[in-house]
């Protein structure tokens, strides 16, 4: 359960955020929309710690998280251009945080092999990250989010830039792992149609 | 296809992109070092070097003073760079300005400084000395590079779960790793072929190779001892390149070209970066600040004399005016870097292997400048006494340096980029002009500095070279210095340290 | 490929050139209205002194310079027969058997003398009431431990001269013991002439620890002339028994293209208004014996009548022998 409560960040004089109250219950999805520039990224990056908060608090099953510094807060992000390691294969960006938690390679193979499956990848799972079409890129992202079973996943504008045949597969199958798995979650969107395929919707105004 | 006619393309690009530099390098260097090698070589002298036990003990400690100084420069320098490439703060740019302006000083300058706080000569001296030239090294080449990965990455490596060290191992690493071996590379070089710094703070037991043959090739008279041991030293640092190629990973990473991004100040590590640049400052800056004290202040009181002196124009005991030393120093640094920057943004756009233009970097000052005068006596080539001899030899010396410096800059470039010019209709010439040019800019810029930087403290291959009144910079401080009266010498001061404010206004602006 | 072919090609033309041989005509000068003068970086001549040279000759007087008196030594030779210049100043006896050796000069000259000498800080030794040294043997003396400090003899001219000083007062057979005894007595070795005297030297600008400094007997004068504020009188003093003659020599260079004005150029070096001009330009004695010294000159500097001195061809027989005998005694 992801609580946000009177989520401020400031920066440099300007108020980017101001006082965000919500709650985003186990293993439900959140939608997050909003005007371009309102700050959604920025909500993201404050909720996952790479981005100081001014003000209030991220609490994750009771738990203030807010001081934890983003590497031990066990929240994934896939952001909107995937950021995939360039020089690593598919394999080794997805069990990057496998190897962070030193599974064996035994574990970590079965993993990324696992997780290669649900996003309908498995032929990929060598190839170099720089020949990888769009959709590809979004999914393994996500697949590399996963890898590590974070306890809440950020989504940022998860199927934006995409034709809309790929887009509505990718949004498919994103829910449809999403409500499998019941991970909580929080998607920053601007589509309408992505927005009511998830439970609950907030939106940020200027 | 396409790849095959990309592939025919750069290749025979590559050919006649090069004529111009490797024409250059042939008749002002590898002639000129042939020609020495050729009149002054002697197996026999070079087997009694090798047997000589003195000789072998010179040899050892300019490697492992070289290994020790590039060891301490990295440890000083790497924080530096990450932290002036990934944060802006105020006081950053004035940072950079006195981390990099080190490298134009003369050795004499710097040394002199050094030597001002420690009281004593030997090793500590010289590993400091080395430090404060060579930290620049680091920043102008890992810099750029370290700026331009992406921060998203560092993000992402982040929320699965990685501490920041980690992040730095496995994430950014691979990134800047070719940039820092070279980095690393050539600030052992310079600290192995240090001359100045030796001569001043060395005392009789130091010694390196390069000062050795300078003693033996000038003091001595002793030209054949002198190359044989060129000869060694060219050995050894050959024998350093090809271990760094072994090291250095397959063909760089494609990155994408990002504008150098100024990133917020993370919460853990809000105080970091100040106390990196703040120990980096104080290690480099302190022997300046005392050539500046020294200018100021005699028999412990403050006296602007030397200043007042400096500014009417003329220089104390020497027949040449402070304008014309400055104008003649601005005039071949301008002309060196005129020559050297093209030349190394010809080498920089193809992928040529570097060898041939990292031999200026291999071979000793001193062997050039004693095969300058002896290969350019006689017409039509009778140039050794020409005034435009030194802002070429300023460029060869530079050359190695400036391609380095622009390489991250011409590999960054995608060719994406030109694909898309030449749909546009542009020539390949046009689309070279228009798009790489126009991204190369602010690389093209720091590489002028960067020629500039080094014409103006060059001192080791010119000072073989005569000239007629065309004094320079680090020729008049250490003429200034050499002569006895006070005035004279808090002028010599004085000129060092109005060449190390102007120097460090000017690098914080570059 | 691109690489080799020319590289070929250059180092072609450079056989081919060094194999052709340089044509020299003697009887007539190259450029008649220039001569060549090669000197030292630090030859600093009055301002308009050539001058006169120029109109009594239609010769303009090119002064072309490039490192101290060893590179231009070094250099000097290995252009022998092909020099760079036409008359060469400031070959010193401790070079001058090395010059002839590699047949450099056609005629040469002494052009002006100096000496090198221990120079002292007079403040130091009265503010503490204790007696300067007034002789190479008193530097061994406890009293005056670990107040001399001198440059290393392999790199710099007045830190042989010294070393040569020492060796023609004590003798080739017993200067070692000497620096034995001073290495005992903590003798400073600097590098260079800078490092010793404006920083290890309390006599001046460096104030640093060391009173007593191996430099030139003309050393006082410039501290008068080149004073932060205007003084009397100099705030060092020389030890005159420890004063090393060092002459200058001027001379013609062998193969040179104008050796008729260089020739004119020499007689215009020795003659009364450029030996005249030469103790405060270039602080060094005149060897005209016609010419008068300035008044500071004859106050301050210090050119004793009977100085240390050694035959050059034993210079040039021994200074490898001696200077590696001194390197192992020193470290």
């Amino acid at each position: 359960m992801l609580k946000v409560s009177n989520l401020s960040v400031v920066f440099d004089g300007i108020t980017i955020l101001d006082k965000i109250s919500f709650t985003v219950p186990t293993g439900s999805t959140l939608a997050v929309v909003g005007p371009s520039g309102v700050g959604k990224s920025t909500l993201l990056h404050a909720i996952c710690g790479l981005v100081r908060v001014s003000n209030g608090s991220v609490f994750v099953n009771e738990t203030d998280i807010s001081a934890i510094p983003a590497h031990k807060r066990g929240i994934g992000l896939v952001s909107q251009t995937g950021d995939l390691f360039p020089n690593m294969t598919v394999s080794q960006n997805i069990e990057f945080g496998l190897r962070i938690k030193h599974k064996t390679k035994a574990d970590r193979t079965a993993r990324v092999q696992e997780l290669l499956e649900m996003i309908n990848l498995s032929s990929l799972a060598h190839r170099n990250v720089m020949q990888l079409s769009g959709g590809e890129v979004r999914r393994i992202a996500l697949a590399r989010a996963l890898a590590p079973e974070p306890r809440v996943l950020l989504l940022d504008e998860p199927f934006s830039g995409l034709d809309e045949a790929t887009h509505e597969q990718l949004s498919k199958d994103v829910f449809q792992l999403l409500s499998d798995l019941s991970i909580t979650s929080i998607i920053v969107t601007h589509e309408i149609i992505d927005a009511h395929r998830c439970d609950e919707v907030v939106t940020l105004k200027k | 296809m396409a790849e095959y006619m990309e592939r025919h393309h750069l290749v025979s690009k590559t050919k006649t992109l090069l004529i111009a530099p490797v024409v250059f390098l042939s008749i002002f260097f590898v002639v000129p070092v042939t020609n020495t090698f050729l009149r002054y070589f002697r197996f026999s002298e070079f087997s009694s070097v090798l047997s000589s036990q003195p000789l072998r003990g010179v040899a050892w400690f300019s490697l492992w003073q070289a290994v020790v100084s590039t060891l301490l420069t990295l440890t000083i320098g790497l924080p530096a760079t990450w932290a002036l490439s990934r944060f802006t703060f105020r006081g950053a740019r004035l940072a950079r300005g006195i981390l990099v302006a080190p490298f134009v000083l003369p050795a004499v300058v710097v040394a002199a400084g050094v030597l001002a706080i420690t009281d004593s000569r030997g090793v500590t001296p010289i590993l400091w000395a080395h430090v404060v030239f060579n930290v620049s090294v680091v920043l102008r080449i890992v810099g750029p590079r370290w700026s331009m990965v992406n921060h998203r990455l560092e993000h992402a490596a982040a929320t699965l779960g990685a501490r920041p060290s980690r992040t730095f191992t496995l994430v950014v690493w691979p990134h800047i790793a070719d940039a820092v071996i070279s980095a690393a590379t050539l600030v052992f070089i310079y600290c192995f072929t240090s001359f100045g710094v030796i001569a001043i703070l060395g005392g009789v037991s130091r010694r390196t190779l390069e000062s050795e043959i300078f003693t033996q090739a000038v003091r001595l008279g002793n030209t054949t001892t002198a190359t044989a041991l060129a000869v060694l030293q060219a050995l050894i640092i050959s024998l350093v390149f090809l271990v760094v190629r072994q090291l250095r990973r397959s063909p760089s990473l494609s990155l994408h070209v990002s504008a150098p991004q100024a990133l917020r100040t993370k919460p853990t590590h809000r105080l970091t970066p100040f106390i990196i640049i703040a120990i980096a400052v104080a290690v480099v800056a302190s022997p300046l600040v005392a050539t500046v004290y020294r200018s100021l202040v005699i028999n412990g009181h403050v006296s602007f004399t030397a200043w007042r002196t400096l500014f009417s124009g003329s220089l104390p005991a020497l027949s040449v005016s402070l304008q014309s030393v400055v104008t003649t120093s601005l005039v071949f640094a301008i002309a060196a870097a005129c020559i050297c920057v093209p030349l190394a943004l010809l080498v920089a756009t193809t992928s040529a292997p570097r060898a041939l233009f990292s031999l200026p970097l291999v071979v000793s000052a001193a062997t050039l400048g004693i095969g300058l005068i002896i290969t350019f006596n006689t017409s039509p080539y009778a140039w050794r006494s020409e005034r435009w001899l030194i802002p070429v030899v300023h460029a060869v010396i530079a050359l190695p340096l400036v391609i380095r410096a622009l390489e991250p800059a011409t590999r960054a470039i995608p060719s994406s980029l030109r694909h898309a010019s030449a749909t546009l209709g542009a020539s390949p010439f046009i689309s070279w002009v228009r798009v790489d040019l126009s991204i190369l800019k602010p690389a093209l810029l720091r590489a002028t500095g960067l020629s500039m930087a080094i014409s103006l403290g060059e001192f080791g291959a010119t000072s073989f070279l005569s000239r007629s009144g065309s004094t320079t910079l680090p020729i008049a401080i250490a003429q200034l210095l050499g002569r006895p009266g006070v005035a004279t010498q808090q002028a010599g001061f004085a000129l060092a340290a109005l060449m190390i404010i102007i120097t460090v206004g000017v690098m914080s602006r570059a | 490929m691109k690489y080799s072919r020319v590289l070929i090609a250059s180092l072609l033309v450079v056989i081919a050139s060094a194999c052709s041989s340089s044509s020299s005509n003697t009887s007539i000068d190259a450029t008649p209205n220039e001569v060549t003068l090669l000197a030292y970086d630090a030859f600093t001549p009055q301002e308009g002194i050539f001058d006169a040279f120029t109109a009594a000759t239609g010769a303009k007087v090119k002064v072309v310079t490039g490192g101290d008196s060893g590179v231009l030594v070094s250099k000097a030779i290995l252009t022998a027969g092909n020099p760079e210049g036409d008359v060469l100043w400031g070959i010193d006896n401790t070079l001058l058997s090395r010059a002839q050796k590699a047949e450099l000069l056609t005629n040469y000259e002494p052009v002006d003398y100096g000496d090198i000498c221990v120079n002292y800080d007079k403040q130091w030794f009265t503010s503490r009431n204790i007696a300067p040294p007034t002789s190479l043997e008193d530097l061994a003396l406890p009293t005056y431990k670990n107040l001399l400090t001198v440059q290393d003899p392999v790199a710099s001219s007045p830190g042989l001269g010294f070393l040569l000083g020492t060796i023609a007062h004590f003798g080739a057979d017993n200067w070692q013991g000497y620096w034995k005894s001073l290495k005992a007595n903590g003798v400073r070795i600097a590098s260079d002439w800078t490092s010793a005297y404006t920083i290890d030297f309390s006599g001046s600008s460096g104030k640093g620890k060391y009173p007593l400094v191996v430099s030139y007997g003309s050393s006082p004068p410039a501290e008068v002339l080149y004073a932060e504020k205007p003084i009397e009188t100099p705030p060092t003093a020389v030890i005159e028994s420890t004063c090393f003659r060092q002459t200058e020599y001027v001379g013609a260079l062998r193969g040179s293209r104008n050796p008729n004005n260089a020739k004119k150029l020499i007689s215009y070096l020795l003659d009364i208004s450029f030996q005249e001009s030469m103790p405060l330009s270039l602080f060094v004695f005149p060897v005209n014996e016609k010419a008068k010294l300035p008044v500071l000159f004859t106050k301050f500097a210090v050119a004793p009548e009977n100085p240390l001195t050694l035959d050059p061809v034993d210079i040039e027989k021994n200074r490898d022998a001696w200077l590696s005998t001194w390197r192992d005694i020193i470290l």
